[in-house]
């Protein structure tokens, strides 16, 4: 019995090890493809690493080039937003996602608000949940070294608790920044739209009559509720329709 | 017999069956009589087909039925096959005549069409089949006679004239084709079917409200002349294209010629009565069809420009901007014009391309067409709204149009001038509240970033969102936190504990020290037993002697323990001062160890 066991979990260790050099192969061939300008196969290539189930943000930075150069605005917004959700900060994929929302047609105008929210929403766009979490634990971290330093000590230093209480409280702080970040990651369904021009309606089927506005690609938008082969999305400007389930694709 | 015979005579022309009619074909009634009682007895044949008249001339028309007797559904039928020979003028027209006879009720339905003959001779219907409902019966066939024009209107006197201005043509050139009608006799146009033109986009030139005729001679002999239609025709395939024919139906009145009254030959019920017409005139139908004509559209010759659209004709495009200097974020509007002759409208304009930080709304085009001595030539104009979002020196670069021009059978192109735009600041603060911001206008310019070729550690969808340092430093936060409570814990607790673990640890620090060799075996071993009892017992007094140490352990220990004890103490105590006790020297260590073993356990 053992013996199978570790017979099972040398195959499977073996696959495992097989299929990522697979994948490191297809980007390889894709990153070919790319610098011949072949970026139809590139973008094939790219997709089914994706299919296989690898991510990178490297992988969707190479992938929203390719749409890019297809003419693609909102498979390559698509694969930019994605990929700065694992790198927040990563200056190449901000450049390249401001590049081709300049490219796209619908500006949509954000009703202004309260600029402390603003705020704090740019700041929280720019650090993923497990930045958060390596912050927050850090923070804590020292919280509890001082105080452990201070209690042994015996107490002799009365600014350190003050400072101890700040930092602990901060850590507090972005620990609930992180909260509001995994309720966003788990809860807000986002999407971009990647076709050419998409009519909303106002109802999940189609009707001349029932078109309340159009999109057209590179947009980001909410997804608010599913029906098959439709779905209810909310512009950033908190218009609201239906469109049909392939023309967004899901962040 | 006859009478009721006239009545049975299917498709007669109630205008004629009074008379004129049956006078003039008296000669085939015997025919159709015979037919009649034929199908009277057999009862097998129940669709019927008939003609008004048998004998007509080429420029007349007739009118031909097919009728289903006792049937419950309009007949159908397909008369392509007298196409060849014939042209449906009007038609069909679909009757229903309900007729109750000795109670019994008698349905017949039919089809009627009004036909031309397309030459003369002797003209066969053939035999159609005709299906009622589910059923598919034989018409009976008929011969038609067509003589040649009578005397009534001569060839020449009325005839249709299709001119084309050329028969052989590129793609997209401009042919016109004029209809005219030439007449010497009085007559009235009552429809004009005009011809349907496949594989060309038309224009139409002239269609007259009211016809009028105009005076001309032709090699010296007058006649009336009217355009009846003209028409711009631009071919959009080659190859040989047909026209089909225009048909003009009018009534030409004739003088009618005397002819032998008949009882038949009612003056009373007669339309054309000499009465309401003294000058014994009558009108006849007559149709009048163009010639067929061909035309032959080319290819155009090598060296058509990649960038062409299919403009064929002259053209000029001018651009024009209206001002040149502008202040940042105020609209001008750049108008492209486009003047010439051709097809227009038949071909896009070349895509223009802007600077990108020049914000351009889609145009609005205006076209303006008119013939121009049947040429079609106008004015094509796009309006650009352009807001310039940067300040500097723009050129809004030239706009090519490729065409090709069948007169002299040369490739042109027409280029407008590229026009220098000076934009300068604006007062006050520049925001762009729609379309692009000023770090978009300066991102348009520029290229992405290039791709990234490392091969990178590869995420499996679905792993969990955070590191392992995260974990790591939760609990080390958790630790630190416990840290200083267990420190003090610890601390209390040795504290606390301190002399009871000091006597706990006194054999076995005592047994130790006696184990190892030493020059003077008496003095170490008398004070290992000190120091031993100094731990166990907690004593504070530094100077210990056998006799201190008997008050001090009376009643701690066993008298008996403390009586050897005491004796051992002052063995090595001797053993010390006097050295002559050298017996005791062999047992003293293993009797120290013994003792204080005891001493431990009983204490």
């Amino acid at each position: 019995m053992r013996r199978l066991i570790l017979g099972l979990v040398v195959v499977s260790s073996l696959a495992v090890g097989r299929n990522a050099r697979d994948v490191d192969s297809l980007f390889i061939a894709a990153n070919q493809y790319m610098n011949r300008e072949k970026y139809e196969d590139a973008v094939r290539l790219y997709e089914k690493i994706l299919s296989q189930g690898y991510e990178h943000p490297d992988l969707y930075y190479n992938l929203g080039n390719g749409y890019y150069r297809l003419g693609f605005l909102g498979q390559a917004v698509w694969a930019y937003e994605k990929g700065l959700r694992f790198r927040p900060r990563d200056p190449d994929l901000r450049f390249n996602l401001d590049l081709v929302n300049a490219h796209i047609r619908d500006r949509i105008e954000i009703p202004e608000t309260f600029f402390l929210l603003e705020l704090y929403r740019a700041l929280k766009s720019q650090f993923t949940l497990s930045d958060l979490l390596l912050v927050g634990s850090g923070l804590l971290l020292l919280a509890s070294f001082l105080f452990a330093v201070n209690r042994i000590s015996g107490n002799r230093f009365n600014r350190m608790s003050k400072f101890i209480g700040v930092i602990f409280v901060l850590a507090i702080l972005v620990h609930g920044v992180a909260l509001d970040k995994y309720w966003e990651l788990s809860d807000k369904r986002e999407g971009v739209v990647v076709e050419r021009e998409v009519e909303a309606f106002s109802a999940p089927f189609e009707r001349r009559d029932a078109v309340l506005f159009k999109v057209h690609e590179g947009i980001k938008v909410e997804i608010t509720q599913r029906r098959p082969d439709w779905i209810e999305i909310v512009l950033l400007d908190g218009k609201k329709g239906w469109v049909r389930a392939n023309s967004v694709r899901e962040l | 017999m006859k009478p009721n015979n006239k009545n049975n005579q299917p498709g007669g022309n109630p205008r004629k069956t009074h008379g004129g009619v049956i006078a003039r074909y008296r000669w085939w009634l015997p025919i159709l009589l015979t037919g009649f009682f034929l199908l009277n007895t057999l009862q097998a044949v129940d669709v019927v087909a008939s003609v008004d008249v048998n004998t007509i001339t080429t420029g007349e028309v007739f009118t031909f039925k097919i009728e289903a007797i006792d049937a419950d559904e309009s007949p159908r039928v397909d008369i392509s096959p007298l196409l060849d020979d014939f042209t449906i003028v009007s038609g069909p027209s679909q009757q229903t005549n309900i007729q109750w006879v000795n109670g019994k009720m008698k349905a017949s339905r039919s089809l009627t069409w009004t036909l031309a003959p397309n030459h003369a001779g002797m003209i066969a219907i053939p035999s159609l089949p005709v299906k009622v409902g589910k059923r598919t019966l034989r018409t009976n066939s008929l011969q038609i006679k067509v003589t040649k024009t009578k005397q009534i209107t001569k060839k020449n006197d009325l005839f249709l004239v299709t001119e084309i201005d050329k028969d052989e043509a590129y793609v997209g050139e401009q042919i016109t084709i004029t209809y005219k009608l030439y007449s010497r006799v009085n007559m009235s146009i009552t429809d004009i079917q005009f011809p349907e033109f496949v594989g060309f986009w038309t224009e139409e030139l002239f269609v007259p409200k009211q016809i009028d005729f105009r005076d001309t001679r032709i090699q010296g002999v007058r006649y009336k002349t009217a355009t009846l239609y003209k028409i711009a025709l631009f071919p959009t395939k080659t190859g040989d294209l047909d026209l089909s024919p225009m048909t003009v139906k009018c009534q030409v009145v004739v003088r009618k010629s005397r002819r032998s009254r008949s009882i038949w030959d009612d003056p009373f019920f007669n339309s054309v009565d000499p009465f309401f017409n003294p000058f014994g005139r009558e009108t006849t139908t007559k149709i009048l069809r163009s010639a067929d004509k061909k035309i032959t559209v080319k290819p155009y010759p090598p060296g058509q420009p990649a960038d062409f659209t299919g403009a064929v004709g002259d053209f000029n495009i001018t651009t024009t901007l209206d001002t040149t200097a502008v202040k940042i974020n105020e609209a001008i509007t750049l108008k492209v014009v486009l003047k010439g002759t051709g097809n227009l409208s038949l071909f896009s304009l070349p895509e223009l391309t802007f600077p990108p930080s020049l914000e351009v709304f889609p145009p609005t085009s205006t076209i303006k067409k008119e013939p121009f001595r049947d040429n079609i030539t106008g004015t094509i104009t796009w309006e650009y709204i352009l807001i310039p979002r940067q300040t500097g020196r723009f050129s809004i670069p030239r706009i090519e149009l490729p065409y090709f021009n069948p007169d002299d059978r040369q490739w042109h192109r027409t280029v407008s001038k590229p026009i220098q735009l000076k934009v300068s600041p604006g007062k006050g603060s520049v925001i762009a509240t729609s379309g692009y911001s000023k770090e978009e206008v300066t991102l348009l310019g520029k290229d992405i970033r290039y791709i990234r070729s490392q091969v990178p550690d590869w995420i499996q969808k679905g792993t969990p969102k955070f590191s392992t340092g995260t974990l790591i430093f939760y609990s080390l936060a958790v630790l630190f936190y416990f840290i200083p409570g267990i420190t003090r814990n610890v601390q209390t607790n040795r504290l606390a504990t301190a002399k009871t673990r000091r006597s706990k640890k006194a054999l076995r620090i005592a047994l130790k020290k006696l184990n190892r060799p030493a020059d003077d075996i008496f003095t170490r071993t008398a004070h290992v037993i000190y120091q031993y009892l100094q731990d166990k017992f907690l004593l504070t007094s530094d100077k210990l002697d056998p006799h201190t140490v008997s008050l001090l352990l009376e009643g701690r220990l066993s008298p008996v323990d403390l009586e050897d004890l005491i004796r051992l103490l002052k063995t090595c105590d001797a053993g010390r001062f006097a050295p002559g006790a050298e017996v005791a020297r062999e047992t003293l260590v293993t009797d120290a160890k013994t003792l204080l073993r005891r001493i431990d356990k009983n204490a």
